[in-house]
Order: structure tokens, then sequence, then C-alpha cells
């Protein structure tokens, strides 16, 4: 093997090496290069080095898994995705940091998800019954299909004659839409009880670690005397990228749009100055209560939920 | 053990910080990643925070936001879609020498971490004591010492833990490790 050949075989491995998962074999000709290999040598050594904060040690479960576990947790599968939930639930450390980051701590059981080990046994075989008892079977279910082809012809109304034509049937009355809002109607100003305005010392920055479902994370929002609340636009939302349509939703309880702002980013976050969200009383009435912020920003269709309570 | 954050700290505010350090690295590029660079810079900042008192917490917090930064960009060259942006210098902006472009130094954690479980799912904890020697940069002989036996009995006892992580992981690779995983089929272990 050329010695960049060798160069390349040992980095492919240097993450199995540096967990000790390699065997003896490829263990002590790593070590050999290594002796060899000013390059590798070094960078096997800061690789393994540890940094503030850093898990290096395997302790717990990676920053950069933390940090993305909406996305990461619904990836893993199989052995991963149990080990994942058992660290979770002996873990304080763990545990508190996904509620911080406003993720709900723990992995739920998704039954295509978890490891096959437990189902994939060989299926039982059953002795065969003795032929008295399946030539009684056989009789029994013949007699049963004879008695449901005579009530089907009984029940089954005949084919329409020439000149009847077929039986038109009216769809009903479809169902209110309880999730979608309610268009606004002549005359209604909903826009203006959720609009742009300049920024404020007073307005209320929303619970920024939200990114979850976690209980913790609640947005108290006061809306005083005047009726009215300044919130901050998000820091994940005022970053992104581009001048995409926005949308901004304050959906009450029963999942009814009471407030709603269609805007663009450039709006609703300029480049060069902050803009606050203003939320008024009016009607509908807010209710005290629970409510879910919700920004639409598309495309791609980004979405984010935000909890707060108003009072 | 009490795991919970300290009362004295706040969340929130130092979230803040590493968002707007995190922002003033990015120079207005990549800006829907931020969010999770500046989470993951938090995550690291509470592990070392529950380790030790910061002296001066703000310049912790600098240092933390850096490496995620640097965590994040090195993720991005790596990726078969990375764009001539992706390939900018960003090392300058740190003395501490990063982990190499071709090492994965997620893989790394992740492998670690999951290694650890499985020892601990099966109760093997002199496999998982040798493994957290082995993590920390100790070799056999040093972990001998430290345990008051003889390096090829620690060597032994080590091979036979390696074979039971590596066949579980062969048959079921962790999930977050498929890029690695061509080590568990194609003769890597």
């Amino acid at each position: 093997m050329s010695r960049a050949d060798m160069h390349a075989w040992v980095r492919a491995r240097l993450v199995a090496w540096a967990s000790g998962l390699l065997d003896p074999e490829a263990t002590a000709r790593i070590d050999e290069h290594l002796a060899g290999c000013d390059a590798c040598r070094t960078d096997a050594a800061v690789l393994s080095a540890t940094r503030p904060g850093d898990d290096a040690l395997g302790e717990h479960i990676p920053a950069a898994a933390l940090a993305r576990w909406d996305r990461w947790s619904v990836e893993l599968r199989g052995l991963s995705r149990a080990l994942v939930r058992q660290h979770l639930e002996r873990c304080d450390v763990c545990r508190s940091q996904l509620e911080t980051l406003g993720y709900r701590a723990e992995l739920p059981v998704v039954t295509a998800l978890e490891a096959a080990g437990r189902d994939d046994r060989a299926p039982t075989v059953q002795p065969r019954p003795p032929l008295a008892r399946r030539l009684a079977w056989v009789l029994g279910a013949a007699v049963a299909l004879a008695a449901c082809v005579a009530i089907v012809v009984r029940l089954v109304p005949p084919a329409p004659r020439p000149g009847e034509g077929p039986v038109v049937v009216q769809p009903g009355p479809t169902p209110p839409d309880t999730t979608s809002p309610p268009a606004p109607g002549p005359g209604e100003t909903r826009e203006e009880l959720l609009a742009l305005g300049p920024a404020t010392d007073d307005a209320v920055a929303i619970e920024s670690v939200v990114r979850g479902e976690a209980d913790s994370a609640v947005t108290t929002l006061r809306l005083g005397d005047r009726g009215a609340v300044a919130v901050q636009v998000p820091f994940e939302i005022a970053v992104l990228e581009g001048n995409p349509p926005v949308t901004v939703e304050l959906i009450d309880q029963d999942g009814r749009a009471v407030r709603r702002l269609d805007t663009r980013l450039a709006e609703l976050a300029p480049r060069d100055t902050r803009r606050d969200l203003r939320l008024r009383a009016g009607a509908p009435a807010l209710a005290p209560g629970d409510y879910r912020l919700v920004f639409t920003v598309g495309p791609p269709g980004t979405r984010r939920e935000y909890r707060v309570r108003i009072e | 053990m009490n795991e919970s954050i300290p009362a004295a700290r706040d969340p929130r505010r130092e979230l803040e910080f590493l968002r707007e350090r995190v922002r003033r690295l990015a120079r207005g590029r990549w800006a829907s990643d931020l969010e999770d660079v500046a989470m993951e810079a938090w995550v690291n900042l509470d592990r070392a925070l529950r380790r030790e008192v910061a002296r001066n917490l703000d310049a912790l917090m600098t240092r933390v936001a850096r490496f995620a930064w640097i965590d994040f960009v090195r993720r991005r060259r790596n990726d078969p879609l990375a764009t001539p942006e992706d390939l900018l210098d960003d090392d300058a902006t740190t003395g501490d020498r990063p982990p190499p472009d071709d090492v994965d130094p997620d893989a790394l954690a992740m492998l670690r971490f999951f290694v650890l479980e499985y020892f601990a799912r099966h109760g093997a904890t002199e496999c998982a004591d040798i493994a957290r020697h082995w993590f920390a940069g100790r070799n056999h002989a040093e972990i001998g010492r430290l345990v008051g036996e003889k390096r090829d009995a620690i060597a032994k006892r080590w091979e036979r833990c390696r074979r039971r992580v590596v066949d579980a992981f062969r048959a079921d690779p962790p999930e977050p490790l498929r890029g690695l995983a061509s080590g568990f089929d194609g003769g890597f272990l």
C-alpha cells in the first residue's frame, strides 16, 4: 500500500480507532502509521481533545443532536432509538437541556421505528387438526357461504331498467372546517388587530428557547389598559433569508385563527431596523387563556409555533 | 444530585448572547441554520458550566459560540452539496486548531455515546469503565496501572467488550452513523 493510500486508509478509520472499536490488527497498523506521520498524529490528538463543554467522552447525547432534536430524533430507529430512549430515562442533564431548548424530553415508542429484535422470532408451527375435524370445517364454511349468497341476492336491488337512469346522490352539507380561519366579513379589519409597528422598548420577547412543545415555554402577553401589546419578531424568523411571504396567526385553543397578518419577510424583519408586532384587543375578543402564535414562511414553508398566554 | 440549572443562571440571557455571537460570525450567511448553531453552543455552555464555575462567563460564551460555529462550517464543507460559500476559510477566526476536515467529530461523539449506552444497556460496567478510560486518551498499559491490573488483562477484557458492541452495531448500525456504516459493513472494524 502506498503512503498516500495508507494515509487515506488510516483517516477513514480514525473515528473508530479513537473509540477503541478496531480489531487489534487494524489498531496496530494505525498506531504504527501515527508514529511516523506527524499530520495524522496531530489530527488524532485534536480529534480526541476536549473543548469547553464538548462531550467527546460520550457520556451524554451529543450537543449537535440535542440542538436538532426535532429532526434528529425522528431519524432514530432500531438499536440506536432504544439506546437514546434508555439514556433519556436516566439522564437528568440531557432531559433538562432538552426542556430548556423547548423540546419534550422523551422519545416516544413508534412501532415502525423500534428494534426488530423482539418480533423476529420464527413463526410457531401449529399441528394439523385431524381429517374429520378438517372436513367438518370445510362443510361448515360451504354452508355459511351459501347463506351469504342468498342474503345478498335478496338485498341487492335489481339493475335499473332502460329509461330509469342511475340514481344521483346529492352530497350533504360540508361540515364547517374549524381548523382554518373564518373568512373576514365585509368591513372587518382583522389584519389591523395584528399589525406591524416600529420597535418599542417594552416589546415582549417571545420565549426565545421555544422550538418544541415543552410546557415550560410559554410567553405571557398582557394586553394592558390600552388593549394592545407589542411583541418582538422571534430571532429564528427574523434571520431567515430572502423575501418570502409570511403569515402570522394567533390561534386559540379550538384551532381558530383569531388574529392574522399576511406580510412579507422584508416587511416583518427589515435588515436595517427592527419592527415589532402589535397585537390588539377587538372583535373577536381575546379571552384570557392559552394561544399559539404561528409563523408560516413560505416557500419553502418554514413553520414555527410559539405558545403564548394572554392575560 | 440536583441536575437542574442553578437559579443564578439565566439560560435565556445565555442563549441570546450566543445567538448574537453566532450571528456576528455568520456575517449574514446561512441565516436559517444559526438557531441550530446557537442551541448547540448553549448545550456545550451548559455542560461546561455544570463542570466548573466560569471566571468570565462572557469570554467562555464567546469561545463556545466560536467552536460551535467552526463545527457548523466544517459540516457544511463536508456536505457533498457544499457551495463555494461553504468553502470560505473561517478557521482563521480561532487560535485553537479545529479537527481535520476529513474526520467527522460529530461521528466520534455519536459513536462513543452509543458504545457507552450499549454497555449500560447490558450492565457491562467493566466494559464501560475501560471505554471511558480509552476515550480519555489512556492506553491499555495506563488503564492497567490505574485499576491495578496487567496491560494484557485489560487488553483481553477490552477485546471481549469490543466484539460485543461491534457485533451489535454490525447487525443494527446506529442510524446517525450511516456515513460511518461502511466501516461496519466493509470490515473497518
